[in-house]
């Protein structure tokens, strides 16, 4: 790899650390190395911004933003975290065990991590700390339980990684449903454990009765996901689709039905979606520029060359890959993450044999840990507001929990087979 | 005098952003919705013009939603060096913006020429609904202009501290 090469690197680097917007930091460097190191008309930029963002498939994701936005500003969240309690709150560490089960349901209708955090551990944390659970353990548990937000579908970081790696989208969505529900498994129990040893009280079991009036409550919530899910796996609705029907869905629930939001509110609804989408997809156009560089120059396949000169065993490969995404993950958005080195990794996953999905899949739990590894994880910083506690606190209280979360991605890791069941059953993916 | 210009620039902004935000996501909101019933209501017909409504709402949005976010200051951004050592801070806010004027500088003289290019060619027209394609292109030096506002705004409220002209939003 020439020196060149290396300054553009250095560069992007250099501007990420400046806190210049990252997309522009894409946008730079990319048009740089294009016009003064490949020598083509600067031109060529506008035309890949411009076509970077003519893409119908970049709709699922200004519509997804808009539902999980309806969602918060409407009382489908507090419905969620209701039916979520009155399912597991009656167990030993219940009222914990319901926020990661809550997480779950949102990041079943919303994309996002952040969303997630904000959503439910802005909601949960004090309902855990009025009911006696211990402050560390509940700031842990709800800084790190909303990566569901980003593993179960529909995820806005598969959804970009898809668009680079040309996965169809609703096969990768099914790689995160047993990975989730893993998570949510594995941090019940453990929440189990902790509860029992400290010797919290129980609450009392719902009767048969309350159960159902809460599920009847919650009906109009429970069913988005249903519409969603069932939507795309019954092959009524693209993944496309399913977006549109869901914002219309939640629309109507909250002013129809729950009453929760009004009229007027819809406008404050879809200006700050569109702006919270617009953050989101200019990285798009950024990392396009940059990615037409990378292509010019054909980078990737050097890279790949390099690293296959190196490495030979292709769980060496994930392995180190793991590691540098939880490195990176620690500083850089997960968004930001997946457009620039999706597109590095991909001519090396066919070198090694590894599965795009399966990669996929990794690449975004690796990087939704990194929203809650010290000392930069946004997570941190959103629940440490929540209960006034300085990042050294928060950054403690996570760690079991993180330690639970790197051990499933390292089982995901080397057991890919766990990942691609639903993808094999639903659509004969690899068959 | 100059903050009193900024604010009714700013509120100007903030009219003209919200509701072609609005208006844009709306119109692309029931145009895909009105295709899904279709398809499924008549199982052969549909909005073949939906697909480009929507496709250039996605366009339009993301650059107009960006100016807007630089108000917020919700451009998505690396902050790990100004956490780790806070006397950056300041130096690398003003170069942050620096750098957004540079780039808004660039989308004026670039996104100019290439839509002046588009204008003058009367074949380049979209696809399905025959709309002439500067329409759109003139939108990235028009996303220049406004942004390169926006961040002179933005740094005169840093530079004073103050935060009265856009209302510390």
């Amino acid at each position: 790899m020439g020196n060149g090469y290396l300054m553009i690197f250095a560069l992007l680097l250099g501007c990420l650390a400046s806190t210049m917007p990252v997309f522009m930091a894409l946008f730079f460097t990319g048009t740089i190395g294009l016009v003064f190191m490949v020598g083509i008309d600067p031109q060529i930029v506008i035309e890949v911004l411009y076509r970077s963002m003519d893409k119908f498939a970049l709709v699922v994701v200004m519509f997804f933003v808009l539902c999980g936005n309806i969602m918060t500003k409407g009382s489908i969240v507090e419905k969620l975290i209701k039916t979520a309690n009155i399912l597991v709150g009656f167990l030993p560490g219940g009222l914990a065990m319901a926020g990661v089960l809550a997480c779950g349901f949102f990041g079943a209708i919303s994309g996002s991590t952040v969303a997630t955090v904000v959503a439910i551990g802005g909601f949960m944390i004090p309902a855990l700390i009025e009911n006696n659970y211990d402050e560390k353990f509940s700031v842990g548990v709800m800084t790190t339980a909303p990566i569901l937000g980003v593993i179960i579908p529909p995820s806005i970081a598969m959804i970009l990684y898809a668009m680079v790696s040309n996965d169809q989208l609703e096969a990768l969505f099914l790689t995160g449903f047993i990975p989730g529900l893993i998570i949510i498994i594995a941090m019940s129990i453990y929440s189990w454990f902790v509860c029992r040893k400290m010797g919290m009280t129980r609450k009392k079991r719902p009767t048969l009765a309350e159960t159902f009036a809460i599920l009847k409550e919650s009906f109009w919530a429970l069913f988005l996901p249903v519409l969603i899910f069932g939507g795309i796996y019954s092959g009524l609705f693209t993944a496309n689709e399913a977006a549109v029907v869901a914002c219309f869905y939640a629309f109507f629930v909250e002013i129809v039905i729950h009453k929760d939001m009004k009229v007027r509110d819809i406008k404050n609804v879809v200006v700050s979606s569109a702006i919270t989408s617009a953050t989101l997809l200019v990285i798009v156009a950024g990392a396009s520029v940059f990615g037409e560089y990378l292509t010019f120059e054909q980078i990737p396949g050097k890279i790949a060359t390099v690293v296959v000169d190196n490495i030979s065993s292709p769980w060496v490969f994930l392995l180190s890959v793991n590691l540098l995404l939880l490195f990176i993950g620690m500083f850089m958005d997960i968004i930001s993450a997946t457009l620039i080195l999706t597109p590095i990794f991909l001519p090396l996953l066919s070198k090694f044999g590894i599965d795009t999905m399966h990669f996929g899949l990794l690449m975004t739990i690796n990087l939704g840990i990194g929203y809650c590894t010290p000392p930069l994880g946004v997570s941190l910083y959103i629940t440490g507001a929540t209960v006034d506690r300085n990042i050294v606190y928060v950054s403690r209280a996570v760690m079991p929990f993180l330690l639970i979360q790197i051990a499933i991605l390292l089982l995901l890791t080397f057991w890919p087979d766990i990942v691609l069941l639903l993808p094999k059953l639903v659509y004969g993916y690899g068959q | 005098m100059l903050k009193a210009v900024f604010r009714k620039i700013d509120r100007v902004f903030l009219f003209l952003e919200e509701w072609a935000l609005f208006a844009a996501v709306m119109v692309a909101l029931f145009t895909a919705m009105a295709n899904v019933i279709l398809r499924k209501a008549t199982n052969d017909y549909s909005l073949y013009w939906s697909d480009e409504v929507v496709r250039k709402v996605i366009f339009f949005s993301t650059y107009i939603g960006c100016i807007a976010a630089i108000r917020s200051r919700a451009l998505i951004r690396i902050d790990a060096l100004p956490q780790m050592l806070p006397v950056l801070k300041k130096p690398l806010t003003l170069f942050s913006h620096i750098a957004v004027l540079v780039f808004s500088a660039v989308m004026v003289y670039l996104g100019g020429q290439m839509t002046l290019m588009m204008y003058s060619d009367e074949y380049a027209l979209t696809a399905t609904l025959r709309l002439p394609e500067w329409i759109f292109y003139a939108v990235l030096p028009l996303m220049g202009v406004m942004m390169f506002v926006r961040t002179l705004i933005m740094i005169y409220e840093d530079w004073y501290g103050v935060n009265d002209i856009t209302g510390g939003q």
